[in-house]
């Protein structure tokens, strides 16, 4: 993924949108089409929006954008600076903000058993390789004393 | 083969239980606080190979035997793999298909609390073997 900016806040800060944009956001989003203007302001930050992506206001003042499965981002007011933010949803966050689905109060352990599970089977399969090798190599045994012998 | 002094056979034997005691609740509580798996499968694998520095492989060989800690490491294995198969069942591989519970509790967290005990089990039979072939080199000499 895209490395981060993270803001003070730990939301996954990307960049800001422009005074201009910002004033006309609200009627540059027309349903769920991506306007033009919201469109090459993403491209200024080096993201090329995907055709079929779609804005959807969650909340007042907070939009969303889909870009495809792997890429959210939220655009969201700035009480403090008075601008719009643009935000990236990480799989850090998907974590913290989901980990009552699992139902462990460890995260860790959520993390490394449940989403990641597939990741620790690897680790434990890279084990019994290494003790596999290990074990033919260095076996040992009555017939084998020529190996180590003369 | 030699044994160690009185004083460290002593201490070992009492400290044992305790690491395996330690070990144990590492692994089954590993989903609540920290530890896992892994840390403690590394507890496990130590108590033993302790009691086996101490107390002399040859003594010992015939309690921990080799065969069984081969047989509980492809055991635990493919305790995993079949835990991860099991979930096709219910969706994805490797999903947890038993979510849930209230957080906190020690029935909580669906497959996190086996498969840390699966884990358990392999990497402490894994280490364990891992000293066996080692220390059965010392046989050969």
């Amino acid at each position: 993924m895209i490395p981060l900016n993270y803001s003070r806040e730990g939301k996954g800060y990307r960049f800001s949108i422009d005074e201009d944009l910002s004033e006309n956001f609200n009627e540059s989003v027309e349903e769920t089409e991506i306007d033009e203007d919201i469109r090459k302001a993403f491209e200024e930050e080096n993201v090329t929006l995907d055709e079929e992506a779609e804005i959807v206001e969650i909340e007042e003042g907070v939009w969303e954008i889909d870009d495809d499965e792997s890429e959210r981002y939220r655009i969201e007011k700035d009480e403090e600076d008075d601008e719009l933010k643009v935000y990236g949803y990480q799989s850090y966050e998907y974590y913290i903000e989901n980990w009552e689905d699992v139902g462990a109060r460890n995260l860790v352990a959520s993390v490394l058993a449940d989403w990641r599970a597939y990741d620790t089977m690897g680790e434990a399969i890279v084990l019994i390789t290494a003790i596999l090798g290990f074990y033919i190599i260095l076996k040992g045994g009555e017939d084998d004393e020529d190996v180590y012998g003369d | 083969m030699m044994r160690m002094s009185t004083v460290t056979r002593t201490t070992i034997r009492m400290v044992s239980p305790f690491l395996v005691a330690y070990g144990a609740y590492l692994i089954v509580y590993g989903h609540l606080s920290p530890g896992g798996g892994f840390q403690g499968g590394v507890i496990l694998a130590l108590s033993v190979i302790l009691m086996m520095i101490a107390q002399g492989y040859q003594d010992l060989k015939t309690t921990f035997r080799e065969k069984l800690v081969k047989g509980i490491e492809s055991g635990a294995a493919l305790g995993i793999l079949l835990l991860a198969f099991s979930s096709l069942l219910f969706g994805t591989f490797f999903f947890n298909y038993l979510r849930g519970g209230t957080p906190g509790e020690l029935f909580s967290g669906g497959i996190i609390a086996p498969f840390n005990v699966l884990i358990g089990f392999k990497i402490g039979a894994s280490f364990t073997l891992v000293f066996y072939v080692l220390i059965r080199r010392m046989d050969l000499d």
